[in-house]
């Protein structure tokens, strides 16, 4: 009798921790069923205003700034940037996570020279001449002006509803002739798309020397290529990350004697080309 | 008898599923969950702490002005344009985005822009400094944040001493002056202020801001 005690026991003990297992088993089945300490936190509330001025009301057009919400994650690409041996695929949840990207960026040479038949040069020379001169005839703000033109800098059909203007700038000579025009644009989030904000900048002109046309514009040397775009020749700086666009690309062309600056930041490599193809394209 | 243990183990599992799906509302959230607000002003840039002004709120400060959110600042050949800024955040101390310097060039007058973007990457706009250079395109700096402000104060390039002809002969620039605007409708304007051309305002003081935004983080 006293030696089956143990052995009760035993089994007493051993049934117990099935049962425990079980329910353990039971208990992370369930707290894996609705996301446990996983689960992605609340959607972002309003919250207090800074203490020493009050919180800023809506913009004058009502809408108030709030940030996108699905922050992407997805590796695309893989691999690394040849040019910085950086990832392709930075984890984009991360704060600071586009501080080395930066950098790397910064110190990479601009490019000067002449490709696709356009002089490229560093901008912010105020002594250089780039644009038609011509007895000067004014200016309006309006981008519709240019629209129908060979210096169309309206909004292109790609980025409909999905951009606004900022500023724009279309020029006449004396005799009502245009000479050129140039648009801005910010380009809201659209993660269906892809896109995490950014801008779109146009800039159409007739050269000041139409034997050797020059574009004022910043492009890193190793992010310049030259492509076909629209069935011509292209200088095209390509997006760091091309998949996601982010930092700046470009493409300049020169054709049927204007120039267009297509400049942007945000928008994937895919979609500046398509831009590209929409604004070159008689609109 | 078997059938009667799997069914005990069977129970037992569903009670452990049950508890396991059960709501923790005393339980505190994940340790990185956290909402937070931002407020970013964005202050004038001419080099003088108590700056002139030269033009009240306007697009081109022709006479009389065209509308706009631009305001016109004294500032001489050559002078410093700053990136004067104050920040605010909800929870933590430090960066609550990041500013980077931008040449540009369009057809009619010569900007530096600082390319304002969050410390998640998310672009938050700029703010263009017109008729003036920069010596370090392309360099980010911080834009600082706390619970009781903290103020960043960069010098971001100068005013140029001439502008190019296509911008003087489109009636834009007369003389060296510092020209500051938004790009984005993000930015808030501080319309009821700044309405005194010839006025000397301390730009940095914590009212005088020009532009400001607000944004929330969740992370």
């Amino acid at each position: 009798m006293n030696e089956r005690r143990p052995r009760r026991l035993l089994l007493l003990a051993g049934s117990l921790g099935v049962l425990a297992l079980f329910l353990l088993g039971g208990f992370i089945a369930g707290r894996v069923l609705v996301g446990g300490d996983d689960a992605a936190p609340a959607a972002a509330e309003g919250g207090g205003a800074a203490p020493a001025t009050p919180s800023p009301a809506a913009g004058e057009d009502g809408r108030q700034p709030a940030p996108p919400r699905d922050v992407p994650v997805a590796p695309t690409v893989g691999g690394n940037d040849p040019v910085t041996g950086l990832p392709l695929d930075p984890d984009r949840t991360k704060p600071f996570w586009a501080l080395p990207y930066l950098e790397a960026e910064a110190r990479l040479p601009f490019f000067e020279g002449k490709l696709a038949g356009v002089t490229i040069r560093r901008a912010g020379d105020p002594s250089l001449e780039f644009v038609r001169q011509c007895p000067p005839g004014g200016y309006t703000e309006d981008a519709a002006a240019s629209q129908g033109t060979p210096f169309d800098v309206t909004l292109p059909e790609l980025l409909r509803g999905a951009a606004e203007p900022v500023r724009a700038m279309v020029l006449y000579c004396a005799d009502g002739t245009l000479r050129g025009a140039e648009a801005e644009y910010f380009v809201h989030t659209a993660p269906e798309r892809g896109w995490y904000g950014g801008s779109l900048f146009l800039m159409r002109y007739e050269p000041f020397d139409p034997a050797e046309p020059v574009a004022p514009v910043d492009l890193r040397a190793p992010r310049v290529r030259e492509m076909t775009v629209a069935g011509g020749p292209a200088v095209v700086a390509v997006p760091p990350l091309p998949h996601i666009g982010w930092h700046d690309g470009a493409v300049v062309v020169y054709r049927d004697g204007i120039v267009t600056v297509i400049r942007s930041a945000g928008l994937p490599l895919a979609d500046l080309l398509v831009l590209a193809e929409q604004v070159l394209q008689p609109r | 008898m078997l059938t009667v243990r799997r069914l005990v183990l069977l129970a037992v599992f569903g009670l452990g599923v049950l508890l396991g799906a059960l709501p923790f509302p005393s339980r505190p959230g994940p340790a990185g969950a956290v909402t937070e607000n931002v407020t970013l002003q964005v202050h004038p840039g001419p080099a003088a702490a108590n700056a002139v002004l030269n033009c009240s709120w306007h697009g081109a400060c022709t006479s009389p002005p065209t509308p706009g959110s631009a305001l016109d600042w004294n500032n001489g050949p050559n002078a410093d344009v700053r990136w004067r800024s104050w920040g605010w955040r909800s929870v933590g101390t430090g960066s609550v985005a990041l500013g980077t310097i931008v040449q540009e060039q369009g057809m009619t007058c010569t900007a530096v822009a600082v390319s304002v973007k969050d410390v998640f990457n998310f672009p938050k706009g700029s703010v263009r400094y017109s008729h003036s250079g920069t010596w370090t395109p392309g360099w980010s700096f911080s834009i600082a944040g706390s619970p009781s402000w903290a103020s960043t104060n960069v010098v971001v390039g100068f005013t140029l001493a001439l502008e190019n002809q296509t911008c003087i002969n489109s009636g834009l620039w007369t003389a060296p002056h510092l020209h500051q605007d938004r790009v984005g409708t993000w930015w808030e304007v501080n319309w009821g202020n700044f309405l005194s051309p010839g006025s000397s305002y301390p730009v940095f003081s914590l009212a005088n801001w020009q532009y400001r935004q607000s944004w929330t983080w969740n992370y």
